[in-house]
Order: structure tokens, then sequence, then C-alpha cells
């Protein structure tokens, strides 16, 4: 039967958002937003930088990438209350501009912004790495992604990704310190795929169709790609090196971050990828 | 005020002459209709019955498509009718991912249907139809509605399964006929019944 018709009768994979330019959207996001999080909080000033850059470079030439009209992005900005996707480009658009304010004197080798202007880029920066969670999740055509548990999810893995990257810049005592914080998160990463995970097979029947997708079609890039690049293998290599067992050099610790950016990207491809419609009869 | 339609499974013989009437009036791009009939099997051997579902945008009440439409490009219109401001939409398909029933595609071509080179009738049709945007059933709203037509679906339906017109107006057929929305359970709420 034709895919279009095969719609209404058979559980199927959403291809709106599953292009490359999404799922590359989104991972710069949470990297870059990672990044410039983890470094605004522990004075990272490199790691400020290259997050903010990260975050509206890639972010934005993605997001522009994506659109069918990327000449009128500027309506994106038309429902701010009502969309998560207009709300999210409102906070995108605060964040280059007070991003762009904070990061200034750093350029002139002073250091970053503060006060106001910092917290308020942190919390903006903490809402861009969840927002695409939240838009996720407003979908009701997907079951597999109306879960509370996706922001979450994609907040808690850029983090792990801004950790991770930092880890490999920061110098001895930072370092250390991150690489606990780094081996913490991944944890807690592993907790909560396996949560999502738990979900999706426990609940309605276009999310336990997603599990199985998941689980079975896409076993590589989540076994393989998320699970085992993107957490197990940096929490072996940051885990050692947070409790003294190994001497955590700059090209483990590299690596580390590496295979992190990595999980990152395969996380965003397994959900998009696992977004099933139900059938509509 | 609020449009409506009520189709009538028992008579829809699944020709498909509503699809090919509304591709001609709306001039949908290869690969894309905004209307369709489905053919499903039911029953188990030997109760088995092969019925057909005519298929389109169900102009939800409540309809999932406008609430995530960061453009206001979609909208929800006083007359019931969810429409789509081509000139507004930027094509981040949020709409078609929040549609549970698969009414909307994105133009991502302008190709005809012969390639490039588009026939004097694509040129005219493909104007409501530009690449980059997303396009759904709006019951034939600019092109018959406005001109006190039904619908093209309804009008060359060869066994008048489909009736058009106010709720209202068609309240009772439904309750009469024991009319059932698809999915009532997510909550949009459409205006597209079927009568069993």
């Amino acid at each position: 039967m034709n895919d279009q018709y095969s719609l209404y009768i058979d559980y199927r994979p959403q291809k709106e958002w599953s292009k490359a330019p999404m799922m590359l959207e989104m991972s710069f996001g949470a990297i870059g937003g990672g990044l410039f999080l983890v470094s605004a909080l522990l004075g990272l000033n490199t790691g400020i930088i290259l997050g903010f850059l990260l975050l509206v470079v890639g972010k934005g030439v993605f997001l522009l990438a994506d659109l069918g009209k990327p000449e009128r992005f500027l309506k994106v900005l038309a429902k701010p209350f009502k969309s998560w996707i207009s709300f999210g480009a409102w906070v995108f658009l605060l964040f280059i501009l007070f991003g762009f304010f904070y990061c200034l004197p750093l350029l002139t080798g002073s250091g970053p912004g503060s006060g106001f202007l910092k917290i308020f880029t942190i919390i903006l920066a903490l809402i861009l790495i969840t927002y695409d969670g939240f838009f996720l999740a407003a979908s009701k055509g997907i079951e597999a992604w109306n879960s509370g548990l996706l922001p979450i999810l994609y907040g808690i893995s850029g983090l792990t990704a801004g950790t991770g990257i930092g880890m490999a810049m920061a110098a001895n005592e930072q370092a250390q310190l991150l690489q606990q914080i780094n081996a913490v998160l991944l944890i807690v990463l592993a907790f909560l795929v396996f949560s999502y995970v738990n979900f999706l097979r426990k609940s309605t029947l276009g999310a336990r169709e997603a599990a199985k997708l998941l689980l079975e079609d896409l076993k590589g890039p989540f076994w393989g790609g998320l699970v085992g690049a993107g957490i197990l293998l940096p929490l072996l290599l940051v885990g050692l090196a947070a409790l003294g067992l190994t001497a955590g050099s700059s090209a483990l610790m590299l690596l580390a971050a590496a295979l992190e950016i990595c999980g990152v990207f395969f996380l965003r491809f397994v959900i998009l990828r696992a977004g099933v419609y139900s059938p509509v009869i | 005020m609020s449009y409506c339609m009520v189709i009538d499974l028992k008579r829809c013989v699944g020709c498909h002459a509503c699809s090919a009437a509304c591709k001609a009036e709306n001039g949908t791009p290869p690969g894309n209709t905004r209307s369709k009939v489905m053919k499903k099997e039911i029953g188990k051997y030997p109760e088995v019955r092969r019925i057909s579902i005519p298929m389109l945008c169900m102009q939800c009440e409540d309809p999932a498509c406008v609430a995530v439409c960061p453009s206001g490009a979609t909208v929800k219109r006083e007359d019931g009718i969810v429409s789509i401001d081509k000139e507004k939409c930027i094509g981040c398909r949020a709409c078609i991912i929040a549609c549970p029933y698969g009414a909307r595609y994105f133009r991502g071509n302008d190709l005809g249907y012969f390639g490039k080179d588009l026939t004097p009738f694509e040129e005219i049709k493909y104007r409501n139809q530009p690449k980059g945007v997303v396009d759904k059933c709006d019951f034939c709203l600019e092109n018959r509605l406005a001109q006190g037509l039904e619908p093209a679906c309804v009008q060359t339906c060869v066994t008048k399964a489909r009736y058009f017109g106010q709720k209202e107006e068609l309240t009772e057929l439904i309750v009469s006929r024991k009319g059932y929305q698809l999915r009532p359970e997510l909550g949009t709420n459409p205006s597209v019944y079927y009568l069993p």
C-alpha cells in the first residue's frame, strides 16, 4: 500500500523532523548551551565564548536550514505565549543579545559580564537546552514524545556534554571538579534514558510501538551510539579519573568529551526517529 | 456557526472520485493530496469486510496544529475552518507533527507532474501551493465556499455519501445514525463525522 495511505492503518515513523538539520540544530543547541552554562558558572572564559558561538552559530544556521521558508524566520516570533517554538525563538534571540554583551568584555581581556547580565544569560541558556524537549512533548500527534521526561533528558544531555568539553579544556583543579560532576551527570543521564524507555514500554500503544522501534530497528544507534559510546564508555573514562584510579590525561578527557558529543547527537537521532504516529483508525 | 462534514461509510464505495475532484480543484502537487480514501479490512474470516474511509482535514474544534504554529499562519476561523495563511507559513512543519490525523503535507519542491516545466493548469494552481510551506484541506474555502458552492469532494461524490453544512443542521443526522469522530480521546473534537 502507498506510504501515504498506510499512515491511517499502521504505525509510521514521522519523517518531517528526522533529517540532519533538525538533529544538528538540537545537538548544537544542547552542546553549546551546556558548555556555556557550565563555563559561566565555573568561570571558564574559553568555554563561555566557545559555548556561545556553538549555540548561536551552530543552532542558528541549522535552525534556518530546517525551515521551508528561512527568509521568513522573523515570523517565528509571532506567538511566544502559545507556541513553544515561538517562545524558544524569543529566548534564542534574547540569548544572542544578552550573551553578546556578557561575552564582550572577554574580547578585551577582562572577565565576562556579571550580576543581572550573568544570571539572566544563564537562565536563557538553561531554557535553550531544555526547550527542544518541551516542544516535542507538546506534539499531540506523537505519543512517544508526550512525556515530561523529554525536557529533563534533553537538559541533562546538554549539561553532560558541556561538562565533558569543559573538563577537557579546564586546568587541573577545575578539571577534577568537572570530572566528578560529569560522572554524576552521566549516571543521571543513564537513569533518565532507562526511565524514558520504561515510560514508552508501559505507556500508550503508540509509545510502545516507539519503544519497539527504539530497541529493535534503532538498536545500533541506541545501544551502540547513545548507551555505549555516549554514556558507558565516557563514564568509564571519566569515572576512573574522578576516582583517581587513572591519571585523567587530557587526551582521555578529550576522547570522553568527543564521545559525549556523539551521545548528544545519538540521543536526538533516536528520539526523533522513534517518533511514530498512531493509526487514525 | 461552524461548518461540519458527515461521511456515510455505508454509501462510500471507495471510488476515489473525491480524491480526483479535490486534486483537480486545488491542484495539489505530485505525491500529495488534501483528500484521500483509505481502505481497511475489518473483522475475521469468515466475517471479513473491506471498508473505504475517506480522509481529509478534520477541521478540529480544538486543533493541535493551531496551538503549535509559531508564526500564526494556521488559524481557526469563526466558521470552524482551520486555514493556513501561506504568506505567514515559515515551513517549520510543527503542525504536521502535531496533527494526529495526517491531514497536512509539506511542499519541499516546486516540481509539477512533468518535472520543472509546469503545465498552464499547474502554473495557475501552484500559486496557492508554493514551495516551502504546508498545505491541507480547507473545505475548498476560497475557490468554492466563497462562491456559495459546496467543497469539490461533496459535489462530486457519486453515491452522495458526504453531507456538508452547518453543524446545527447536521446534528440530528449524526445523533440518529450514531455518527462518530476519529480518535476522540485526543480531545481535538473534529468537525468531520463518520456514519457507520
